[in-house]
């Protein structure tokens, strides 16, 4: 506890409430209804979402990333890891594969609501198409850069070729997996939020699109928080998940050997 | 141990082609529930879309609110990355500040931006310069911080400091890192850009994206979207050249041309 | 020392002719024919960038051979045999990070199914014992030294229970005392278990001090030179068998196969003509 309140800590958090103090006073003296004080926000932030509306707008929300982000993981994780084992297929699908990963995924939506409307559906695809791309780069990537070394150890040891994809090929490639996932989690973050201003009737994303609409400015703010807040709970979490997973590559590149 | 391949990748396009060719035909024989046009109406669209001013007018608006917001994100990210990297007083006061407001996706600042701009470019460039930002902070403070210390005592040495050693030292040896970190901000900064004109743009590719949704008119939409792509990877590969052309010195630049 | 586990008169591993060109057209290795025996300590010593790795590889059939055969008990193999366990030089490239040295150990035996997961355990440990790392079964390959990775990958190896085993230059890159355990550790091996070795090396030295018989190959594109019996008194000793006359007699006549080789090679080379240096009046100088 004593190293969280040293001297470079104390002044980021000096800095923070300055800035706090800041806003409420300024906004109290301006009155304007763009900028509420931070107080307002802030009541109206645990009026929100410590209610049912939790349930009605974060919950859906945080539902359809999660489902869209599981097929992801599952369709990239395996596509990129049997492209990246073959070179021959890696050439043969890799036009393809820069082709549609270098389309913006927020664009695709249009056409997912075309093919699909508006709905859960289309949010999850749409999600999924979008975060696929890294994860399954990634996953091609590390099945690529395996040491040779260690397939012809499999090889040496009998193993077909189902037991190295499984014992060799995917804990080898783990760590470049893992980085492609926590950048697919960032863009499934941002996907569910665009797909949900853009066609949708109930969601974080329409929430504080439409508060700005209606002139709820002090629950626009909170929504907005409470995307960052959600943001930088994912984040940390997978972090978090991904060192115990992956403890031993952690462990590996602290020491030099 | 390889085998001889030719630099062009002739199986792969060839697969393209082929899958573009599967496309075309089922599309024409009404199978793609009429959702998915034929891709040469696709590529037909895109080249009446260029030449009639449609499609390229609407390419210049992009490019507009693009090059604005990434400029003024690139002037502010390496003005308080520089300072936050070198002093440390400062690094500190803003560090909680970078951490919380860093993981906000830029979209969710598109209502508050709206409440500030109205629906117009302005609104779309303080979305990109936000989005830009980040990317190009880091990697500039990274870039500060692990300058050889040795280089700012050989500048002191020959009485180079303050301000001048800023300019003719730190920023020089930073060069790298803030030109991969720019690389990142230009492709953050077209997403952002169209993303922003899907939403809420009243010109631009995404906001001709969602017209021609709107309008039901397949072609041209599909055709944007692909010219989406396409533009990101053009401007990709331009930045990489210039990044080789001026920072030739670091060994990771170095290494690619061999 | 057991006679039983004496080496025999039995060839168990016979390469004929073998020839192997890389894709791109170079000959790595032009014609080698060699055998091994049961139970013997063979080796193989060429100079650098002689094809060593590549003729093992080959041997051990993970690469094909662009000409000739490899035969194991009089028959030609097309695929890894079982009875074959090759040991890398990169023991950091070879081991998987993910699991302990026990699990790295036991790792070949996934496949036995007549193997009871108790027994694959026993396996394992008394490969781990073999080679002096018991304390560290439950460590990861990377928390362990240079030389002690290297046992790792030799105990892995060791568990397969193969018949022969092939060593790529495995201490090449650990300092010398800890080669020189590592040198006493296989002999040991091929006491205690009865493996025949086959170790490709560019140290002399080592070569002579492990094996009964040694095969000098060129320059690449490689051939054998000569195939040298070691007729030095078994069992072998850092020390001692390094300081017998015999022992200096070999490695001398080795350096001198090997070295003949390099001067005739540096003979025939040609320095290319230095390019024209150009002073700053613009006019060229020779």
């Amino acid at each position: 506890m004593k190293r969280i309140f040293n001297r470079g800590n104390l002044s980021a958090i000096t800095t923070v409430v300055v800035l706090l103090v800041a806003w409420e006073v300024v906004a109290r003296i301006m009155k304007s209804v763009y900028v509420p004080p931070v107080s307002t926000i802030a009541t109206t932030f645990v009026h929100e979402w410590f209610s049912p509306t939790f349930g009605q707008q974060a919950i859906p929300s945080l539902y359809r990333m999660v489902v869209g982000y599981f097929f992801a993981s599952v369709i990239g994780i395996t596509i990129g890891i049997i492209i990246g084992s073959s070179k021959p297929m890696y050439r043969l699908l890799d036009p393809v594969l820069q082709f549609l990963r270098a389309i913006p995924p927020t664009a695709i939506i249009p056409v997912g609501i075309l093919l699909i409307g508006i709905g859960d559906q289309m949010k999850m695809v749409v999600i999924a198409f979008g975060s696929m791309w890294p994860i399954l780069i990634n996953s091609a990537d590390g099945a690529r850069l395996v040491p040779t070394e260690r397939l012809d150890t499999a090889r040496i040891f009998g193993l077909n070729s189902v037991e190295t994809l499984l014992r060799v090929i995917v804990p080898s490639a783990m760590p470049m997996i893992a980085a492609g996932m926590r950048t697919g989690l960032s863009i499934a973050f941002i996907m569910i939020v665009v797909s949900e201003m853009i066609g949708s009737t109930d969601g974080l994303g329409y929430y504080i699109l439409s508060a700005q609409r209606t002139f709820a400015i002090p629950e626009m703010y909170g929504g907005i928080a409470l995307l960052a807040i959600l943001g930088y709970l994912l984040n940390t979490g997978f972090v978090w998940a991904e060192h115990r997973v992956l403890a031993w590559h952690y462990g590996q590149t602290a020491r030099p050997v | 141990m390889t085998k001889k391949r030719s630099p062009v990748n002739w199986t792969g396009f060839g697969f393209f082609l082929l899958c573009a060719a599967i496309v075309e035909v089922l599309a024409r024989k009404g199978y793609l529930t009429s959702y998915v046009p034929p891709p040469t109406t696709i590529v037909a669209a895109l080249w009446t879309g260029l030449l009639n001013g449609e499609i390229s007018s609407q390419i210049f608006a992009t490019f507009q609110v693009y090059v604005q917001g990434l400029v003024l994100a690139t002037v502010l990210a390496i003005s308080i990355g520089v300072l936050m990297g070198t002093y440390r007083p400062v690094f500190n006061a803003l560090k909680i500040i970078v951490e919380f407001l860093r993981p906000v996706p830029s979209v969710a600042m598109i209502p508050l931006a709206i409440l500030f701009f109205g629906l117009g470019p302005s609104m779309r460039m303080s979305v990109v310069t936000y989005a830009a930002f980040w990317p190009m902070l880091i990697s500039t403070i990274y870039g500060v911080r692990a300058i050889d210390p040795q280089a700012l005592d050989v500048a002191r040495n020959f009485g180079v400091t303050g301000t001048e050693a800023l300019w003719r030292v730190t920023f020089p040896s930073a060069l790298a890192s803030i030109a991969t970190g720019f690389r990142v901000s230009a492709t953050i900064a077209l997403v952002v850009t169209i993303t922003t004109e899907l939403i809420a743009g009243n010109s631009g590719i995404g906001y001709y994206i969602s017209q021609m949704e709107q309008a039901d008119r397949l072609p041209p939409m599909y055709a944007a979207i692909i010219l989406t792509g396409l533009l990101g990877y053009l401007l990709n590969t331009l930045y990489f050249a210039l990044e080789h052309k001026f920072v030739f010195w670091t060994p990771a630049a170095r290494e690619r041309v061999t | 020392m057991s006679s039983t586990l004496a080496p025999t008169n039995e060839i168990i591993l016979d390469v004929d002719g073998l020839q192997k060109r890389y894709a791109d057209g170079t000959l790595a290795v032009q014609e080698i024919t060699l055998d091994v025996r049961a139970r013997e300590f063979v080796s193989i010593v060429g100079p650098s960038g002689c094809g060593k790795t590549t003729l093992l590889k080959t041997i051990c059939a993970l690469l094909a051979p662009t000409q000739g055969q490899v035969k194991l008990h009089g028959r030609k193999i097309s695929e890894p045999p079982p009875q074959m366990v090759l040991v890398f030089q990169d023991y950091a490239r070879s081991l998987f990070p993910w699991l302990t040295v026990q699990g790295n150990v036991m790792f070949p035996l996934r496949r036995r199914k007549d193997l009871s997961a108790t027994d694959k355990e026993q396996a394992a440990q008394r490969a781990i014992e073999a080679v002096g790392l018991t304390r560290f079964a439950k460590h990861y390959p990377w928390q362990l030294s240079g030389g002690m990775q290297q046992r790792v990958a030799i105990a892995r190896a060791v568990a397969f229970r193969p018949e022969i085993l092939l060593l790529d230059e495995p201490f090449a890159s650990v300092d010398a005392l800890t080669r020189a355990d590592l040198e006493d550790l296989t002999l040991q091996l091929r006491d205690e278990f009865g493996i025949t070795m086959l170790l490709v090396t560019h140290d002399i030295d080592e070569a002579v001090y492990l094996s009964d018989r040694v095969f000098v190959l060129s320059a690449p594109p490689s051939t054998v030179l000569e195939q040298i019996r070691i007729p030095l008194a078994q069992p072998r000793d850092q020390v001692r068998t390094r300081s017998e006359p015999g022992f200096l007699e070999l490695r001398n006549h080795i350096h001198g196969l090997i070295g003949k080789r390099k001067d005739d090679g540096m003979k025939s080379f040609v320095l290319p003509e230095a390019p024209p240096t150009l002073t700053l009046e613009g006019e060229t100088v020779p």
